[in-house]
């Protein structure tokens, strides 16, 4: 490396090396400290993922969504004051504020962080089962860390992924969640990360962790929110781990600012029979880029991931799956709808290893794209790497636009062209969204779905005349 | 004046003219049956008197409810009282036949001026013209034709009809595909809708439909044109003697 490149890089990351320091200087568990040295020490290494550039170079899995620009922004570290580190800044919310944002229902545990800090005064719920905690990350480290230690770091790879290494570096807070052996959390969790307008681009490094014991169950939404159309970078990471017989239903909703970079890794740990179904919406920010991974350790243990983009303007999305099974005896279904306007670009790409020991695997994997805009643009690549010879697996892609037979058929029956074509689009991902196991759930996503796709409709009849 | 007035009419796909020369009026409380060897244009009539982009009228004029039809898109004749029964119906995925229903009786209420219709009125009216036309109330449910089987889609076409109650119904080819107890079934859910106030234009190529749908006027389209109109009796004769009698006697006219 050049030594005037390293000068760029060493600048580059600046506020995550201040950020870094600052957090060292807290009080933590040593275990905890080494990981995060060790995160430190990886992120120095593998940095963002660039493009053209000598140290690192491109890797497949980036040829279509550069960071560049994350990388070269200067930002304000999460919690950190802008007069200097260890000052958190507590911007105060009032409930009308996250109205807009809410989700689920009443009685429901809810749990805020703004801008990367826990908001006690807009957290609450329902009294807890016996054994179960919900919390903020940073209080289970202090009340309970010999929950978090077995699970903390355990899964989402550092080692080799440059964003969750300097997440995990970075490790502050977020959501804890640990649902004991044959333990059942019945009434939904929903996380809450809002970010609202600071006066330099904000970075947050949200961190969430889920553990559900043998037999163990448990639903829990992760939304993001902006309140901001500044620039902000958050750079999420959520592990979840599923015991024998455990079961979680996850959902993760992006409504981010129209300045927002949303980075995040997912990764889904499951035991022996273990179930987990996860659905990821994207609609907000100027930059998505979802990593969701699954491996599957036990036999019988069935994932669904699914998810749905809707994207228009000049936004840019990005999902990565990546399904890893790792014995035999496993179920996989996928399927991930993107419903893509003005001039927005997105990227699919899902992966399935079938290791050779794997027999007996079911794999199914669908990506279908509608695109509403001759000047939106998607690259999809269904990428299946099969060593066992006993398996069922199928994928599928396809891209299409509104069909005008059936926007014929509509108007026949007196729609006008424009709710045809809104009919037309909300039909392509209701049918992802009927399917949910949550009725609270479905009812909030298939509103909030609703609601979108109308503005945006009537945002393409405006430009239009 | 006539609820549909078809003068001279000429158009067809791409500035290649199907229809020749068309003149038909169709009063309130009648049943038209246009019947025809393949090719000859029965089908072009219905989806250009529907309003179907690719196709285009080059010449003649249509009044519907006296109004220039030409002047109308495709919804606001829907919203006028016309109604098109597909001879192959669309899917619409994830949509709801109930949902969809409400969204298309909603919008003909605002083009009239009247208020939405609410939840409950909707569902009882729903209940109500599933038993008119034996639909299976599972099928209401379900999305728009989706996985539906050839007879089923015909049958949602009469009940989306049924729902609707438009005063003009062209029903492209209807018996198409249908065993004989499928379309008995969507012959009577037809003949629930026959009124005074309204009428009908049924597009066929067998005359079997016509035992159960009984029209007032039978014509007979043949390149382009009716080359011959008559009373149900005619549809008849077509049965027994097939279209080579028609193709004769057109070309002997020379």
């Amino acid at each position: 490396m050049t030594e005037s490149l390293k000068q760029t890089t060493t600048s580059r990351y600046t506020t995550f090396y201040d950020a870094y320091d600052r957090i060292r200087s807290l009080d933590a568990p040593l275990w905890l400290h080494r990981i995060r040295s060790d995160a430190m020490k990886r992120f120095r290494e593998l940095g963002m993922p660039v493009a053209r550039e000598l140290s690192f170079p491109l890797k497949e899995d980036w040829i279509y969504t550069d960071l560049r620009q994350i990388a070269e922004t200067y930002y304000q570290d999460g919690p950190g004051s802008p007069g200097g580190p260890g000052r958190p800044v507590e911007v105060r919310l009032d409930e009308d504020a996250l109205a807009p944002y809410e989700f689920g229902q009443d009685g429901w545990h809810r749990i805020v962080f703004v801008n990367g800090v826990h908001a006690p005064a807009l957290s609450h719920g329902p009294d807890l089962p016996r054994g179960v905690v919900v919390s903020s990350l940073a209080d289970a480290l202090v009340e309970h860390p010999e929950l978090v230690h077995p699970h903390l770091a355990r899964y989402a790879d550092y080692e080799s992924t440059g964003l969750t290494a300097l997440n995990t570096a970075l490790i502050e807070n977020g959501l804890f969640i640990h649902v004991p052996r044959a333990g059942a959390l019945e009434t939904p969790v929903h996380v809450h990360y809002v970010t609202t307008g600071l006066d330099a681009p904000l970075a947050t490094q949200p961190r969430t962790l889920i553990a559900a014991g043998d037999g163990a169950s448990l639903k829990v939404v992760e939304s993001y929110s902006g309140l901001t159309d500044q620039v902000y970078l958050t750079n999420a990471v959520t592990e979840i781990s599923v015991g024998r017989d455990g079961n979680v239903d996850h959902y993760r909703i992006n409504r981010e600012g129209e300045g927002a970079a949303h980075l995040s890794t997912t990764q889904l740990h499951l035991a022996g029979n273990g179930r987990i179904s996860t659905f990821n919406m994207s609609m907000g920010g100027a930059l998505t880029r979802n990593d969701t991974n699954a491996r599957l350790t036990g036999e019988h243990a069935v994932v669904r991931m699914n998810g749905l983009y809707l994207v228009a303007g000049d936004q840019h999305v990005d999902n990565h799956t990546a399904i890893d099974h790792a014995v035999p005896n496993c179920d996989s279904y996928e399927v991930y709808k993107g419903i893509l306007e003005g001039r927005s670009r997105g990227v699919f790409n899902g992966k399935v290893f079938v290791h050779q020991d794997a027999q007996e695997t079911d794999a199914k994997q669908l990506n279908k794209n509608l695109m509403l805009s001759s000047n939106a643009m998607i690259h999809t690549k269904p990428q299946l790497e099969i060593y066992a010879d006993q398996v069922k697996c199928t994928h599928g892609a396809t891209v299409g636009q509104l069909d005008e037979d059936q926007i014929f058929y509509l108007r026949t029956r007196g729609l006008s062209h424009d709710s045809a074509c809104h009919l037309l689009t909300y039909g392509f991902a209701a049918d992802l969204i009927r399917r949910l196991g949550i009725e609270a759930v479905r009812t909030s996503l298939d509103t909030l779905f609703e609601t979108t796709i109308r503005d945006l409709s009537a945002a393409r009849g405006r430009t239009e005349r | 004046m006539a609820l549909l007035e078809i003068r001279n009419l000429r158009g067809g796909i791409k500035d290649q003219d199907i229809i020749n020369g068309i003149d038909l009026t169709v009063e309130r409380g009648e049943v038209h049956a246009i019947m025809g060897p393949n090719g000859s244009g029965k089908s072009t009539l219905g989806k250009i008197l529907a309003g179907h982009e690719e196709y285009e009228e080059t010449g003649g004029t249509v009044r519907f409810q006296n109004k220039d039809l030409f002047e109308l898109t495709p919804e606001e004749r829907a919203n006028e009282g016309m109604f098109l029964a597909f001879q192959y119906p669309v899917e619409i995925p994830g949509v709801s036949n109930a949902y969809f229903l409400r969204a298309a009786m909603n919008e003909r209420l605002k083009y009239r001026s009247e208020p939405e219709i609410s939840a409950g009125a909707f569902r009882r009216l729903l209940d109500k013209k599933m038993k008119q036309v034996d639909m299976d109330p599972e099928l209401a449910r379900r999305p728009v034709n989706e996985d539906f089987s050839g007879g089923e889609k015909k049958r949602n076409e009469i009940f989306h009809m049924a729902v609707l109650e438009p005063t003009l119904s062209i029903l492209d080819e209807t018996d198409s595909g249908l065993d004989i107890d499928a379309m008995r079934i969507v012959a009577h859910g037809i003949n629930q809708q026959r009124t005074a106030e309204n009428a009908m234009i049924v597009i066929t190529h067998y005359q079997r439909l016509l035992d159960y749908v009984v029209p007032d006027y039978v014509h007979v389209m043949y390149q382009g044109r009716i080359v011959k109109s008559g009373r149900k009796e005619l549809a008849f004769e077509l049965e027994e003697k097939g279209y080579e009698w028609i193709r004769e006697e057109v070309e002997a006219a020379g």
